[in-house]
C-alpha cells in the first residue's frame, strides 16, 4: 500500500511536469504581459528596461530552463501584477474556495444520497420519476444562469441575501447552491442506478433470505456496494470544483483561487496564471490517489 | 401421519411478461413437508424449483412475478398474508435458505463473521461480541479451519466449497425448522460436492431441521431424500417416498431422468437423455406438458391433461399411463 502510494506520487511528479510545459507556452501565446503594464506612450526604452527586469527578454528556451529550475526549488515566481510570491497569493485564497467548494459538496451530498436511495427504492414511481425529471433539468442548466436566476431572486427582488462578495454565511449561500445545483442530480442519478444494479445481486437476495427488512437491506448491505461510482464521480467532481468554480467566483464575485486565477490571465500575470494551474493540477492529482486510497477501505477486493 | 410442517397447496407463481402474456413458472403445485424430514424437488433446468423455493420465501420480484393463487401454510398459517414484518421475522429465522451459486451469494465488502453473527443480531438481539463467538463455534461445525481467523476475511478470499460451508453455517444460525438448500452443490466441484452434502446431512441430524433440497441430479436425491418431487414445466407429475419413486418410477418422465443417472452400483451401458427442451414457460401446450417428448405418448395426451392422480398409498403421478398400461 505505502508502496503503491510513493510510486503513484513518483510518477505525478511527471504529471506535474507535463502540466507546468504546457501553461508555460500556452500563457505566452496569449500576448505580452508588458504591453498591458505600461502606459501606451512609454518609451521604448521603458519598455526594454521592464521586459528585462521581469526576464522577458531572455530567449524563450532560457526562460522555460530558469523557470523549471524555480519549480525544482519550489518557488513559483512573482506575481506580475501585485509584486509579490504567487505562492503566498494563492495560499491566501485558498481556504476561500476550499470553504465553497466544501460547503458545495456538503449540501449536494446531503440532499442526493437521500434522493437516490428513495429514488432507488421507489424505482418506477411517481416520486422516482419526479425525481428524474428534475434533474434532467438541473443538469442541464449552466451554473451562470441558476447563479444570475438566484441573484435576481434573493438578493435583488426580495433582499435576503447580498448579490455577491465574502465575509459572512449569507454571503456563501447563493454561490454554495449554485454550485451544488450541478451536482446534486449528477450525484442522486448515479447512485440510483448503481443501488438499482446492486439490489439485484444474488448477496442482496441472501441478505433478504435472512431476515432484513429491505431498508435494513439498503443500509447494511446495499449502499457501501453502491458507493464506489459515487466515490470516483464524487472526487474528480471535488477537483473540478476546485478549479471550477472559476464562473461560480465570478458571478458572485468570490475571492477565490478561481477568480484570481481570470484576473491573471487578463493581466497577462504568467508567473500567477503558471502556479495557479499547476496547484490545481497538484490538488486534482492528490484527489484522484485519495479517492483510490478510499477504494481499498470501501472494497476489500481491490488492492495494490 | 407426523406433523405437517410446511404445506403448500395450489401455488401459482407466474410471470408478467413484455407482450402481455404470462410465464407459468409455478402452476399449480402441491406439496408438504414434516418436521425433521427431506424432501427433494427434482426437475431439469427450468421447471419451476427455485421459483417455487423462492415463493415460500416470498423472494419473488414482484412486479414481473405475481402469485396467482394458493396458499403456503407454515404451522398452519398462510405465509402469503402475513406483513413484510412478520414475513421478514420467519426469514433467515425459521426458515432459512441456502443458493445456488455461493461466489456470489455473500456480499463482498463484509466480513465473514458479520455476514454470520448479524443472524443473531436481526432475530434473536444478541449483541455483536456473543453473536460474534457463536458465529466462530458454527464456523468450525461446519469444518471451517481457523475460523477465529476467518471472521475478520472477506468472501473473495475463499473457494466455493468454503462459502457454501459459510452460507450453511449462516442458515443454521437460527437453528431453523427449515431448511431450503436451492441445488447447493452443483456449482462445486465433484469431490466437494460430497463434502457439502455429507455436512448437510450430519447439520440436518443435529438440528433436527426439516430440508427441502432442490436437485436435478437423481444420484444426490437418492443419498438424501425421504420424499420426492419431481416437477416438470412448473408442475409436479410424479411424487412420493424415494424407496417407492425410485424402485417404481410411474411417470415416463421420471423413468427418463432415472435413465440419465450414471449410479456407481448399476452397470449401466447407455445413458440416455431425454430428447427435446422443456417448453418455455409461457407457451406451454394443451394437454400434457411433456407429450412432446414421451415416447409413451398417445394422441390423447395432446388433447387432455392428465390430474395428479394416487396411483399406490402416498405415490402420485401425472400420466394416463400409471405404469404401463393405458388407463384413463
Ligand atoms: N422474471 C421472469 N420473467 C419471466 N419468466 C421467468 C422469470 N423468472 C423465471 N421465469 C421462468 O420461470 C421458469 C422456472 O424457472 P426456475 O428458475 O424456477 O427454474 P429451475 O427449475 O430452478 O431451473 P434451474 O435448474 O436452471 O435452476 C423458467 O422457465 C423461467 O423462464
Ligand atoms: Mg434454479
Amino acid at each position: 500500500m505505502l508502496n503503491y502510494i510513493l510510486k503513484r506520487l513518483f510518477f505525478s511528479i511527471f504529471v506535474l511536469f507535463g502540466v507546468a510545459t504546457i501553461v508555460f507556452f500556452l500563457v505566452r501565446m496569449t500576448g505580452d504581459p508588458v504591453a498591458i503594464m505600461l502606459s501606451p506612450d512609454a518609451t521604448q526604452e521603458q519598455i526594454d528596461q521592464l521586459r528585462a527586469s521581469l526576464g522577458l527578454d531572455k530567449p524563450l528556451i532560457e526562460q522555460y530552463l530558469i523557470y523549471l529550475g524555480d519549480l525544482i526549488r519550489l518557488d513559483f515566481g512573482r506575481s506580475l501584477r501585485y509584486a509579490d510570491s504567487a505562492f503566498t497569493l494563492i495560499i491566501e485564497r485558498l481556504p476561500k474556495t476550499l470553504m465553497l467548494a466544501g460547503t458545495a459538496m456538503f449540501i449536494s451530498l446531503c440532499v442526493a444520497i437521500p434522493t437516490g436511495i428513495i429514488a432507488a427504492l421507489k424505482k418506477g414511481s411517481i416520486f422516482d420519476q419526479g425525481i428524474m425529471a428534475l434533474s434532467m433539468v438541473g443538469q442541464s442548466m449552466p451554473v451562470f444562469w441558476i447563479g444570475i436566476l438566484l441573484i435576481l431572486f434573493f438578493a435583488v427582488d426580495l433582499g435576503w441575501l447580498p448579490t455577491g462578495g465574502y465575509g459572512t454565511v449569507k454571503h456563501l449561500v447563493m454561490p454554495a447552491f449554485a454550485l451544488a445545483f450541478g451536482l446534486i442530480p449528477l450525484v442522486t442519478r448515479l447512485l440510483r442506478s448503481s443501488l438499482i444494479e446492486v439490489l439485484e445481486t444474488d448477496y442482496i437476495r441472501t441478505a433478504r433470505a435472512k431476515g432484513f427488512m429491505p431498508r435494513a437491506v439498503i443500509f447494511k448491505h446495499a449502499l457501501k456496494n453502491s458507493l464506489l461510482p459515487v466515490i470516483t464521480v464524487v472526487g474528480l467532481q471535488m477537483g473540478a470544483l476546485l478549479g471550477g468554480s472559476v464562473v461560480t467566483e465570478s458571478v458572485f464575485a468570490w475571492p477565490g483561487v478561481g477568480q484570481m486565477l481570470v484576473q491573471a490571465i487578463t493581466n497577462r500575470d504568467f508567473p500567477l496564471v503558471q502556479a495557479i494551474i499547476i496547484m490545481l493540477s497538484a490538488a486534482f492529482v492528490f484527489i484522484n490517489l485519495l479517492v483510490d486510497i478510499i477504494y481499498v477501505f470501501v472494497d476489500p477486493r481491490i488492492q495494490y | 401421519m407426523p406433523e405437517k410442517l410446511l404445506e403448500v397447496k395450489n401455488l401459482k407463481t407466474y410471470f408478467a411478461l413484455e407482450d402481455g402474456g404470462w410465464a407459468k413458472a409455478v402452476d399449480d403445485v402441491s406439496f408438504s413437508v414434516a418436521k425433521g424430514e427431506t424432501l427433494c424437488i427434482v426437475g431439469e433446468s427450468g421447471c419451476g424449483k427455485s421459483m417455487t423455493a423462492l415463493s415460500i420465501m416470498d423472494l419473488i420480484a414482484k412486479p414481473p412475478g405475481k402469485y396467482m393463487g394458493g396458499q403456503i401454510l407454515f404451522h398452519g398459517k398462510d405465509l402469503l398474508t402475513l406483513s413484510e414484518k412478520e414475513k421478514s421475522s420467519i426469514r433467515g429465522n425459521r426458515i432459512a435458505m441456502i443458493f445456488q451459486e455461493p461466489m456470489t451469494a455473500l456480499n463482498p465488502v463484509k466480513k465473514i463473521g458479520i455476514q454470520i453473527a448479524e443472524v443473531l443480531q436481526l432475530h434473536e438481539h444478541m449483541d455483536k461480541r456473543k453473536a460474534m463467538e457463536q458465529a466462530i463455534l458454527m464456523l468450525k461445525k461446519v469444518g471451517i479451519p481457523r475460523a477465529e481467523k476467518i471472521v475478520h476475511e472477506y468472501p473473495h478470499q475463499f473457494s466455493g466449497g468454503m462459502r457454501q460451508r459459510v452460507m450453511i453455517a449462516m442458515a443454521m444460525m437460527c437453528n431453523p425448522e427449515l431448511l431450503i438448500a436451492d441445488e447447493p452443490t452443483t456449482a462445486l466441484d465433484v469431490t466437494i460436492q460430497a463434502q457439502v452434502l455429507d455436512l448437510m446431512r450430519t447439520m440436518k441430524k443435529e438440528f433436527h431441521t426439516a430440508l427441502i433440497f432442490i436437485t436435478h441430479d437423481f444420484g444426490v436425491v437418492s443419498e438424501m431424500a425421504d420424499n420426492v418431487v419431481v416437477m416438470y414445466a412448473g408442475q409436479i407429475i410424479e411424487s412420493g417416498q424415494a424407496d417407492m419413486l425410485f424402485e417404481r418410477p410411474l411417470h415416463p418422465y421420471t423413468r427418463a431422468l432415472l435413465a440419465s443417472v450414471p449410479f456407481i452400483d448399476q452397470d449401466k451401458e447407455v445413458l440416455h437423455s431425454i430428447p427435446g427442451t422443456v417448453p418455455e414457460a409461457s407457451k406451454y401446450p394443451e394437454g400434457c406438458r411433456f407429450a412432446e417428448r414421451c415416447d409413451k405418448c398417445h394422441p390423447e395426451c395432446r388433447k387432455k391433461e392428465p390430474k395428479l392422480q394416487e396411483q399406490e398409498p402416498g405415490h402420485f403421478v401425472k400420466c394416463f399411463w400409471a405404469g404401463d398400461e393405458y388407463c384413463q
